[in-house]
């Protein structure tokens, strides 16, 4: 058999398919990696130096230069603190609300989908400029008087900052996905046992929804985090800069300082570099699950 | 008597299953209502309006939409708009497919390539674009350097108005491209394998396999991720705010650059919100009757089973 | 769906629980600290991290041992800066003491952001310090809003040694001779792009085009408030700079995107018309290059016309809705006093408005020859629509320099986009 051309032939073919395949996805992953490496490059890159070539050597200083140039310790608590709680609150607010549509019998079930399917497509840029108008004239806050003028309203305040991450459409539309194709029967036999509905849906089924928690999670944490134009918009004074924001420094008047920029934006992606690969193995479950099951 | 208690019991159970479902929908109902639904009915009551925050609002009617209709900038910017997204879509479905094929065989090293390849959705857009315009750059990037090393006369990426937007959709596709990739290589490993094998037993070549078996399993993931992605293109904003601000010559304007020019620039927030409300239209067009169809095939998958 | 993983979610969510449970307490903490009379809050465009330093610990601290009154210091970027101040302006969170760019001083005047600084300046002694460019550049319709702090005046910029290579000993006077050095750089030295237009991807070119416009007498509006750029100046000068890049002088790819050794540090263009800006990016990117860059006389758009030098010019204003305006003022007037101006200056890598500050010893020459142009220097026309004026000019001269569009037509086209901004 093995003497057999043709099967050789096949044999070969096969083999070259392979390698060729592999040497596609090898290029592939070049494309990706070789940019990423590039701006490690230029973060070490010395004062000066052209970005062009290779450095004559490598300034690992440039990081506590950069890091020295604003208060970026405060940013980052920032940061952390404004997506900690927005991603927490998405993530409560949507397993809560996700589990009511999809096993409770809820009596606007059908008005709340539509509204929801409607507000999966709302750019939070339109919600933006009338947003903004809302927290500068909450009454009674920061000078505002009774009619919500005056003062400077909410205004660079954490839950200002907050705000747009709080809930969203599509996490509880996500979740609801998921908590419907949970089978039926684990909450009736919880329910012969007595367990209260809020029991059924905190001890039961949540535990359960893990990889749709993880995607939620994610994408909450990453909006946050990487939110940029309402924080511009919103924040005053410098302490309550987010990081996004303290970029902004190594932008001159005349020119840009970017090897100290690629530093602390290097530094500023590990965060979320660290979730999105803890939680890969769900996350690629739970995304997948909303788009493959509709 | 026993039948009676059972019955109350049910309808206490219902009860309480309700009063469950209000108490656990509200917050998250109040939220949205709070940042989504009430800016939103307010933006379209400031699109009538001439506002600049420091004055009091004055009523104008249709002004604003009239201007914008007839405004050709504006005419430009969704155009360049609907440029982006199509053109990000179409280049991004097949590249996302076929790569997506790719990883779906076994691969020495293909989990670690697939996460390199899924780890730039992890960067913000402003992270991203900044990358890339430092890329492009003409005078010190790396591409039109590699380019004048090679004998080749520069490119010019971003001053181009014909190579502006290829540039920017060159730029996104490499940020967004993993994630579409994993959700249609999740669809993949759904194409039931014996579907593939009795095409595979019946003499079908790669080619068709491909085209009469795979690509009709996935039609609903590939419709999922082109209306996504699709939806996603039409908010472009930060990618032209951050390399060419709109340039060159408005090649890379979109309406949510001009939304946001009038809103910041212009303090004209009665403008920016007809714009908003124009976009919010135009977005509802195309998702409302794709989110309807999708839950009526699924209404129907479910009686048949 | 493993135990295991079970486990991990409960704990996930309780800890999101307890995470959701201190949102109150969040949203509780607005304001860091209410805007009071004592507290004054100053905003500082683009500050290097030396100068937020020098600020932090020197001058302020020194204000407030003199007054009594805390200033809490706001940086922000040049590019959301001026959509800072009009939000700001907007929600009166704007703070006491702010800067204004180039063009601002109407925008905002207009809309009453700003605090009428008329009297107070009148009976300031260093008022008469200042460039005259540099005050009424601050006024509007007669009254004074904004005092000059630092100042760049834009002529002709050249690379001395590449000029000198080229046989080129004279600095240009008049456009003609402009002309002439780049078309004997590009035949001498085979130059590509003997000149940079200050093309950049925010409003360079249509900023180039202004001092042009300017320097052939041109004025945007003429005396019935038409726009007037489809005039002899307007014709002139667009003509003029069309022309350099139709001939292969000047190339519209050439754009300087804020990144790295401009193109007269390189050496990829010899001339330019720009100010100590143009030094300033040599210091920091190719030092040995900063001592060939030299500022040349102010050009005239032909020889026994005027030569105009064109200022731009950084302000400071008082918020009109300041709960404290003469704490805002002392201020004000603290930082724009010599001593901390000189500081302010050269730590922000600009020059001081001041003439009694034109001799500080840390001016390198060619700050001083850009200096001994401010005293007949004319800044941009002060009107409110300036801010929407420039990207909207830019958008029709970037089809202009292209040669896709026609001057005739593109001036045209300016004075109907200009008279509609009045709409």
């Amino acid at each position: 058999m093995p003497t057999d051309p043709t099967f050789r032939r096949a044999r070969a073919l096969r083999r070259g398919a392979a390698a060729g395949r592999h040497a596609i996805a090898l290029l592939l992953t070049a494309l990706y990696l070789v940019p990423m490496l590039y701006i490690v490059l230029v973060s070490l890159t010395p004062d000066g130096q052209s970005t062009t070539v290779l450095p004559s050597h490598l300034a690992f200083g440039n990081f506590r230069t950069a890091l020295a140039a604003a208060d970026f310790g405060r940013f980052f608590l920032n940061s952390a603190f404004v997506t900690v709680v927005a991603s927490a609150s998405q993530v409560v607010l949507s397993c809560m609300a996700g589990y009511a549509l999809a096993r409770l019998p809820l009596k606007s079930a059908r008005t709340v989908m539509a509204l929801l399917i409607g507000l999966l497509v709302v750019p939070p840029e339109i919600v933006m400029v009338p947003l903004f108008v809302m927290v500068t004239h909450v009454p009674f806050l920061a000078g505002n008087n009774q009619f919500g003028s005056g003062g400077e309203g909410m205004l660079d305040s954490y839950a200002t900052l907050m705000l747009p991450h709080l809930g969203s459409a599509l996490a509880i539309f996500l979740m609801r996905q998921f908590y419907r194709d949970l089978p039926g029967e684990l909450g009736q036999a919880a329910r012969v046992d007595g367990a209260s509905e809020v029991m059924i849906f905190a001890r039961i089924y949540t535990p359960l929804t893990l990889p749709a928690v993880a995607v939620v999670t994610v994408l909450a944490f990453q909006s946050a985090w990487n939110d940029f134009l309402w924080p511009l918009i919103t924040v005053r004074s410098n302490q309550m800069q987010t990081l996004q924001l303290g970029l902004t420094v190594f932008y001159q008047q005349n020119s840009t300082q970017w090897n100290l920029l690629m530093g602390v934006v290097l530094l500023m992606s590990l965060p979320v570099l660290a979730i999105f690969l803890f939680s890969q193995r769900y996350f690629r479950d739970g995304i997948s699950a909303g788009a493959v099951k509709q | 008597m026993r039948k009676a208690s059972g019955r109350s019991a049910s309808l206490d159970l219902e009860a309480g299953q309700r009063r469950a479902a209000r108490l656990l929908a509200a917050p998250a109902l109040a939220v949205l209502a709070l940042t989504v639904v009430i800016p939103l009915l307010f933006a379209i009551v400031l699109s009538f309006t001439r506002y600049d925050m420091i004055t009091r609002p004055r009523w104008v009617g249709l002004d604003n939409y009239r201007t914008l209709l007839t405004d050709p900038v504006f005419g430009t910017s969704v155009l360049s708009t609907l440029y982006f997204a199509v053109g990000q879509v179409l280049i991004g479905i097949v590249a996302a497919f076929f790569t997506a094929m790719l990883f779906n065989r076994r691969l020495a090293g293909g989990a670690a390539m697939r996460t390199v390849i899924y780890l730039p959705q992890a960067m913000s857009y402003v992270t991203v674009a900044l990358l890339w315009s430092f890329l492009y750059d003409p005078a010190n990037g790396p591409l039109d350097a590699i380019l004048r090393a090679l004998g080749l006369s520069p490119l010019n990426f971003l001053t181009s108005t014909h190579l502006a937007m290829p540039a920017i959709i060159a730029m996104s596709l490499w940020r967004n491209m993993g994630y579409f990739m994993i959700i249609i290589l999740a669809g993949l490993k759904a194409v039931p394998g014996d579907l593939i094998e009795a095409a595979q037993l019946d003499g079908a070549g790669w080619w068709r396999r491909l085209a009469h078996v795979i690509v009709p399993q996935m039609s609903s993931t590939l419709f999922f991720v082109a209306v996504t992605w699709f939806l996603g293109g039409l908010q472009m904003f930060t990618q032209s705010y951050v390399m060419t601000q709109g340039g060159p010559v408005n090649s890379t304007r979109t309406i949510v650059y001009s939304l946001y020019d009038a809103a910041f620039t212009s303090l004209d927030f009665g403008r920016a919100c007809a714009v908003a409300v124009l976009l919010f239209l135009a977005v509802a067009v195309v998702a409302v009757p794709v989110r309807i169809k999708q839950q009526l095939n699924a209404r129907r998958l479910r009686h048949a089973h | 769906m493993s135990a295991a993983s079970g486990t991990t979610s409960r704990r996930t969510l309780i800890h999101t629980a307890a995470a959701a449970a201190a949102w109150p307490l969040a949203s509780g903490c607005t304001s860091p600290d209410p805007p009071s009379r004592s507290k004054l809050r100053l905003m500082i465009l683009g500050a290097t991290p030396q100068l937020m330093t020098h600020l932090n610990a020197a001058v302020l601290p020194a204000f407030h041992a003199a007054t009594g009154l805390r200033v809490e210091l706001q940086n922000s970027d040049w590019g959301s800066a001026f959509q800072k101040v009009t939000t700001g302006a907007a929600s009166n969170s704007l703070a006491d003491v702010f800067m204004v760019g180039g063009i601002w001083t109407a925008a905002l005047a207009a809309k009453h952001v700003m605090l009428d600084l008329t009297e107070r300046l009148r009976r300031w002694p260093d008022t008469s310090r200042f460039h005259p460019a540099g005050l009424s550049d601050g006024a509007y319709r007669g009254r004074n809003y904004a005092l000059p702090v630092t100042m760049d005046v834009r002529t002709g910029v050249y690379r001395q040694d590449l000029l000198r290579a080229a046989g080129i000993t004279a600095l240009p006077t008049t456009w003609a001779q402009f002309r002439a050095a780049a078309q004997r750089l590009k035949a001498r030295r085979g130059m590509t792009t003997p000149i940079f237009w200050n093309v950049d991807k925010s409003i360079g070119l249509q900023q180039t085009f202004a001092q042009l416009f300017l320097q052939a007498g041109g004025r945007y509006w003429d005396s019935g408030g038409k726009a007037a750029f489809d005039s002899e100046a307007g014709h002139q000068a667009l003509g003029f700079l069309v022309a350099t890049f139709h001939d292969g002088l000047a190339d519209v790819n050439q754009v300087y995107t804020g990144n790295g050794p401009a193109p007269l540090t390189s050496g990829a263009s010899a001339m330019t018309l720009n100010g100590w800006a143009a030094q300033q990016n040599a210091q920091s990117n190719a030092p040995h290059v900063a001592a060939h860059i030299v500022a040349g006389p102010a050009l005239a758009p032909h020889p026994g016309a005027r030569p105009t030098p064109i200022a731009w010019i950084d302000k400071l204003a008082i918020a009109h809705n300041t709960k404290n305006p003469d704490g805002a003022w002392q201020l004000l007037t603290h930082l724009a006093g010599a001593r901390q101006l000189d500081a302010l200056a050269r730590l922000s890598g600009s020059l001081p408005a001041r003439s009694d500050l034109e001799a500080a010893p840390w001016l390198t020459p060619m700050a001083r020859q850009v200096l001994a142009n401010a005293d007949h220097a004319v800044s941009q026309p002060v009107n409110p629509v300036m801010m929407q004026l420039g990207p909207v000019v830019q958008a029709l001269l970037e089809p202009a320099v292209r040669g896709s569009v026609s001057v005739a037509d593109t001036l045209k086209a300016i004075d109907t986009k200009v008279d509609a901004l009045y709409a």
